[in-house]
């Protein structure tokens, strides 16, 4: 597992700014994260890098505990396919030696105006939440 | 309340005016000011006196303007709302935030954030007690559910009993109509407002003896934005997207944007040269970004609601966004089928905003192949003149509920 630990403080960085860093950052200043690695990982053809990171609390309400989450950076310019969601999961996968993929990712949107706006990704169909 | 805020924020643009006293043609010496005023402006008068220094970055394919000084930061968030913090929602107020979270010095104020947040956790608190209050009632509902069932083959005394008992259970407005409990529930909540909760927090936090009540956690990632002297530092800046950026330096002319590798002021060619280079679309957006600024509108992004832009009436502290835009450039965007308008409808619907389809007729590849080719001389004024800006508004409309 390639990671490293994202250290750098932003008013040092007037330099360009990876996307990743961006979003680590924002997760670590803004949302409260912790732990905050990167991951590499090969999907379709490409080279990503992943962030991963713990919340400071259940990202959602049907979630069991707090866990690891993996976050994918990218873009709102870029067009992302059912295919290439696929090759992330198995990418994640791969990466970490893990038995299975992680049932879901989150998709971090960097945007012109420094918003980051978070969607989850889910590996395949989930329960819909009882009521 | 709204005065105060009609003080903040007075300035619809980051533009100082200053009236002069009318002129009377026939006597002179009213002409004296206006001359005056001609051969000796003062700075102000032409410039906004905080000329703005900023750095571009290049982000990927994408550049942005960053703004670091924090009176800069200031003026241009009060005056028109301009940029947005990196670390916030809004309003660049993460120090504020982050230094009452780990107990430092500066967190005196309340922030936007923590007023939302106040809101929240008020809401959460009412969720869980009406969910309570339900599950007891549904418990209380079973329970005569099961004596009725009891009582139904003995003789009519019992069964008056019940009836009794049903009623007493209805006049002390404990059970009966769950929507009843539910009422009360809802106004006593409705007493304890939020802001009055944001209120208590801030007192109770406002004072470090008193902070102490909440532990104050700080995490391995804080240590590192600590100083030796136990001051929080500065991670924070506000980014203004190209448009923005643009704007200001291009359309009002209060901001001198500086390259950040070679350090030199840029001119609006230079800068519209980068701009066009990133984004091919970005003319037919600076057009639209321009037009409802010029119409006095306060433009924001809306990323977050599926739009391009955001149109406050005055700006985010004052009220919500009243519109969402929505750019088409002509040809290619126009052939959007219904399933993408209802869909983006209902998004939009959902947030109670009105949506706006802006068509903007324009030639941007045309337009940017002139720019980025330097050779031929060219005109900003007459390229943006070139764009035409057609609007439709578009609400979901249902006939039964839609009378009035």
């Amino acid at each position: 597992m390639s990671s490293r630990n994202f250290q750098r403080s932003v008013t040092t960085a007037l330099d360009v700014m990876a996307i990743e860093d961006r979003v680590a950052e924002n997760l670590v200043h803004q949302h409260l994260w912790t732990n905050l690695k990167s991951l590499n990982i090969r999907a379709a053809e490409s080279n990503i890098v992943i962030c991963t990171g713990v919340p400071p609390a259940k990202l959602h309400p049907d979630d069991y505990e707090i866990s690891e989450e993996y976050v994918l950076p990218v873009r709102t310019e870029q067009n992302w396919t059912v295919h290439q969601w696929a090759c992330v999961f198995d990418g994640i996968k791969e990466a970490t030696n893990a038995e299975a993929s992680p049932r879901r990712v989150v998709m971090a949107m960097v945007t012109e105006d420094s918003t980051i706006v978070y969607y989850f990704v889910n590996n395949g169909l989930i329960r819909p939440r009882k009521n | 309340m709204k005065k105060s805020l009609n003080q903040l924020y007075g300035s619809p643009l980051p533009l100082v005016v200053r009236p002069l006293p009318p002129i009377i043609p026939h006597n002179p010496l009213s002409w004296i000011f206006w001359l005056w005023e001609y051969w000796f402006p003062e700075p102000e008068y032409n410039l906004y006196d905080g000329i703005l220094h900023a750095l571009v970055l290049p982000s990927e394919t994408t550049f942005y303007v960053r703004i670091d000084n924090g009176s800069d930061i200031n003026s241009l968030w009060s005056m028109g709302f301009f940029g947005k913090g990196t670390l916030s929602r809004s309003e660049p107020s993460w120090y504020t935030r982050t230094a009452r979270r780990l107990g430092l010095q500066g967190g005196e104020q309340m922030t936007s954030e923590e007023v939302t947040a106040a809101r929240r956790e008020e809401r959460k608190k009412f969720k869980m007690m009406r969910a309570q209050a339900e599950a007891e009632e549904l418990a209380r509902r079973k329970k005569l559910d099961e004596m009725k069932e009891v009582w139904a083959g003995q003789d009519s005394d019992s069964v008056s009993t019940l009836v009794d008992e049903e009623s007493k259970l209805t006049s002390t407005g404990v059970a009966s109509e769950a929507g009843d409990s539910k009422h009360e529930l809802t106004r006593t909540l409705e007493e304890s407002q939020p802001a009055q909760a944001a209120a208590v927090l801030v007192e109770s936090s406002a004072s470090p003896e008193v902070s102490g009540n909440h532990a104050t956690v700080i995490r391995f990632e804080d240590q590192s934005i600590i100083d030796s002297n136990n001051k929080l530092i500065q991670q924070e800046y506000l980014q203004l997207m190209p448009q923005e950026a643009f704007f200001l330096s291009y359309g009002l002319g209060v901001l001198r944007i500086t390259d950040h590798v070679t350090g030199k002021p840029l001119t609006s060619e230079e800068l519209l040269t980068r701009f066009v280079s990133a984004n091919p679309r970005f003319l037919s957006q600076y057009a639209v970004y321009h037009h409802y600024r010029s119409l006095g509108w306060c433009v924001r992004s809306g990323v977050k609601f599926g739009s391009e832009l955001l149109l406050y009436k005055r700006g985010p502290p004052f009220s919500h966004a009243e519109f969402c835009i929505r750019i088409l450039t002509s040809p290619g965007d126009e052939q959007h089928d219904w399933w993408w308008n209802t869909s983006i409808g209902r998004v939009v619907g959902g947030v109670k905003k009105g949506l706006v389809f802006c068509y903007v007729q324009g030639n941007d590849t045309e337009n940017t192949a002139k720019i980025l080719d330097a050779s031929e001389g060219y005109s900003i004024k007459d390229i943006l003149g070139s764009y035409q800006i057609r609007e439709v508004v578009y609400r979901r409309w249902i006939a039964t509920r839609n009378r009035d």
